[in-house]
């Protein structure tokens, strides 16, 4: 047996030490962590844009606080009915919430007496850019919807909702007649646009990503502050002088007055996911990654505080 | 050619055990209230990614297909509808379990299940673009036209006491009012209740309606067994199936209810459970002697049953060709087919004809297997009605809480207990339970379609007419609503001539 053998092997039972020490920490910081289990409630029901994104990241979640991570699905009012299920339980931030712009618009509109205050902010995940679009014979460009001279008719999911607001905000920039035609059911409205019967929608590119490479619906403006590398082709928002409404996003939150130290675990826990290789494969598949979305808990915080108060602005001028 | 292809891909080892497993593990989910086929395919999308995109897919379809025929075995057996398709099977079906005769009616569910997917299947294979092209063409107008006519049915269901039916009707529809407006934003009828926001949850309140009340009722009479003693005595009727004859007899309701079921399918905005509906109203409707329906007629199994999983293939359709999905099953499949990075729509059918075929393959093939499964699910659930009713009821009214449970929360069980004690209200009042679900169902599609379309023309009622689809379905529930009011007094009048020469 030669030294350099001999040395090879130390090194390797060294390397194998390591590993086993640094396991060791790996285990012992997930033993730090309180709860033997984390469910997650999610206020929508299986399929979405929020049960998906909580089911992807979920996993990686769950490995790196080293306890198992349970999605819940509790559809029902806007996600009021989660919220409510997760104020309910005890503040010990072993239940997570989803949050979308929804509970900022749910307190607005008075469909709720929570508030998005009651909740603490543990993570922003990503933004899924909404953009208007039209489709066929109809509007061909957004140029075609600012020189329109009856009535736009406007197809958005839900009545005083998010969507709502969001094309108030657009149109009355726009300068153009239009009424909102709400929907309860996204399906019905992209046939209704598809079918000739809207002239403009709004949605998420998520959702509508299948339909405009398969030409099927025209994204005409892009409700960002700048034109989007994927859709070079599109006018944003910004570039028009418009204001340019808040985008949809998706985050996680715990019932409010958790301990600090829980959610700053949490916090690193989310981060960590969202590196992972499911996770961002997930959120390129879905056009998610546009616009780079992830926010640790302080800045998503401060976020919220901005954005409640444009929806407000809006609500109120109304 | 590719049709052949297609079929080889899904015979081979690869893909053939997924399509079992699929039926087999839709049969579980569809047989459990509160569980189905959407919440199926949720929980098992994870599992799935490491398969092949066509092994994956077929597995969700079979699954999918599954699920929607095993609702109608607990339908049968104990009026529980194992999922929300199978709720006209339960009002009928389990008539015949009362009579001692569940095996026909459950052989009925089997057979006319697997026809009417298959039939579907054969026009998903021939006129997929076609049917795509009609899915575009219903807009608000058409489904409020459309909701009508399902509305019109009611006096036809309702026959021997038109009056109840319309009590009933209405009490489906004013339950349907509950919650958010979907035009407004407005809540109405919420009692400060959270839940009741989103409407009244439809599957609690169908289990409480059906299942839990019956259990009740059964209580209050001290019924020991499950199948009444005055007729377990007739062990032939018992224990045989639907007979050749009598099958061949149903073969225009199968027909009739596999094209309604379809063309229901196709429709976003509608589902396998409106096309159940629709397909029993139809049946109903168009036959000459309607008597007896509500209480055990053959036809009233066969028609939900054929529309109902005609309507499962129908719903792939605008998913598959349009990537709109027809249903909230559908949706979730679609989450199915992006984690495999395939984007239904036209570009499918262009680029992926292999797997497109396989697929139409696969869920023809599922509807197939239904015969040979079904048969073991059968045996093994009636020997449940072997078991003392008391044992029973406790296993029913345990799984209804449960079913509810998975549903919402702690109030979806208040919800059931409520629509139990309704239901034994109703029931013992005489007043029908089938209008009220038709009025649940097709309130709020009438409602916000009438709306939005108005909505949409600024108040301009011409817009109900204005397409040749709503006008052409407006005179349908017209002459239904007028039918009866003038059919009596023309018969009447041609019993008055025919008897005068005689005079």
């Amino acid at each position: 047996m030669t030294g350099d053998e001999t040395l090879q092997r130390k090194t390797t039972f060294a390397a194998i030490l390591i590993a086993a020490a640094s396991f060791g920490t790996a285990s012992a910081q997930a033993q730090e962590f309180p709860c033997d289990s984390v469910e997650w409630i999610v206020g929508w029901g299986a399929g979405g844009g929020s049960d998906t994104f909580a089911r992807s990241i979920a996993p990686g979640v769950s490995d790196a606080l080293g306890v198992p991570v349970t999605v819940i699905n509790m559809p029902g009012a806007s996600s009021i009915v989660a919220m409510e299920e997760v104020l309910g339980r005890d503040a010990d931030g072993c239940t997570l919430f989803s949050i979308t712009p929804d509970q900022l618009t749910n307190e607005l509109t008075g469909l709720t007496e929570l508030s998005y205050r009651d909740l603490d902010a543990v993570m922003r995940a990503h933004v899924d850019i909404g953009m208007m679009y039209g489709a066929g014979d109809g509007l061909q460009s957004w140029d075609d919807v600012t020189s329109a001279s009856e009535d736009v008719l406007v197809g958005g999911t839900g009545a005083a909702s998010f969507d709502e607001i969001v094309v108030q905000i657009v149109m009355d920039d726009a300068g153009v007649p239009y009424r909102y035609i709400p929907y309860e059911n996204a399906s019905d409205m992209h046939a209704d646009l598809i079918g000739g019967r809207l002239h403009l929608i709004y949605d998420e590119v998520s959702v509508m990503n299948p339909m405009i490479e398969a030409g099927q619906v025209t994204p005409l403006l892009a409700l960002a502050d700048e034109r989007l590398e994927a859709f070079p082709d599109v006018p944003a928002a910004g570039e028009l002088d418009y204001t340019v409404p808040p985008s949809l996003w998706r985050g996680v939150s715990v019932a409010g007055d958790a301990p600090e130290d829980v959610v700053a675990m949490l916090e690193a826990a989310f981060l960590k996911a969202a590196e992972t290789e499911a996770y961002t494969e997930f959120e390129e598949g879905r056009m998610l990654n546009l616009y780079p979305g992830t926010l640790g808990a302080a800045d998503f915080t401060s976020l919220l505080d901005r954005e409640f108060e444009a929806y407000r602005a809006v609500t109120e001028s109304k | 050619m590719e049709a052949f292809d297609g079929l080889l891909l899904v015979l081979s080892p690869d893909v053939l055990p997924f399509l079992i497993l699929g039926v087999a593990v839709g049969m579980v989910f569809g047989a459990l209230p509160g569980l189905d086929a959407t919440t199926g395919i949720a929980l098992l999308l994870p599992v799935t990614y490491a398969m092949e995109p066509v092994a994956a897919l077929v597995f969700f379809s079979a699954l999918y297909v599954g699920g929607v025929f095993a609702g109608s075995i607990t339908a049968i057996l104990f009026r529980t509808p194992g999922s929300s398709e199978a709720i006209m099977t339960a009002i009928e079906g389990h008539q015949f379990t009362m009579r001692g005769e569940a095996r026909i009616a459950l052989s009925t569910a089997v057979y006319c299940s697997a026809i009417g997917g298959l039939l579907a299947s054969v026009a998903l294979f021939l006129i997929t673009p076609f049917l795509a092209s009609v899915a575009l063409k219903f807009g608000p107008a058409e489904y409020f036209a459309l909701g009508l006519v399902g509305i019109s049915c009611i006096a036809a269901i309702t026959a021997d006491n038109p009056v109840k039916g319309a009590i009933a009707a209405l009490i489906g529809l004013l339950l349907a009012t509950v919650g958010i407006d979907q035009l407004t934003g407005v809540k109405r009828f919420d009692f400060q209740v959270t839940s009741l926001l989103s409407g009244v949850p439809f599957v609690p309140a169908i289990i409480g309606l059906f299942a839990a009340s019956e259990v009740y009722r059964r209580i209050a009479v001290r019924e020991t067994r499950l199948v009444s003693e005055a007729v377990e005595g007739s062990a032939e009727r018992r224990t045989r199936g639907i007979s050749l004859i009598e099958f061949l007899r149903l073969r225009w309701t199968i027909l009739r209810s596999s094209v309604i079921g379809l063309c229901v399918g196709i429709l976003p905005g509608a589902g396998a459970t409106t096309a159940a509906i629709l397909g029993y109203a139809a049946e109903v409707r168009m036959s000459r002697d309607r008597s007896g329906f509500g209480k055990g007629r053959i036809e009233g199994v066969a028609a939900p049953e054929s529309a109902n999983n005609a309507a499962t293939v129908g719903a792939m359709i605008p998913l598959l060709s349009l990537g709109i999905p027809g249903s909230g099953t559908t949706a979730v499949m679609m989450g199915a087919f992006l984690i495999h990075n395939l984007q239904p729509g036209p570009f499918l059918f262009l680029r992926e004809r292999e797997l497109v075929y396989g697929l139409f393959s696969g869920i023809a093939l599922s509807n197939a297997l239904i015969l040979a499964l079904a048969f073991i699910f059968i045996r093994l659930f009636t020997r449940l009605t072997l078991v003392p009713y008391p044992v029973l009821a406790t296993g029913i009214l345990s799984i209804a809480v449960a079913g509810s449970l998975a549903y919402g929360d702690t109030t979806a069980v208040m919800i059931m207990l409520i629509f139990a004690v309704l239901g034994l209200a109703l029931e013992a009042g005489g007043y029908p339970l089938a209008p009220v679900v038709l009025g649940l169902v097709l309130g709020p599609i009438v409602e916000t379609s009438m709306r939005r379309a108005l909505l949409m023309s600024d108040f301009d009622p011409f817009i109900f007419v204005e397409s040749p689809i709503a006008a052409g379905l407006i005179l349908i529930a017209l002459a239904f609503f007028v039918g009866p009011l003038i059919a009596g007094p023309l018969r009447r009048l041609r019993a008055g001539r025919g008897d005068a020469p005689g005079s």
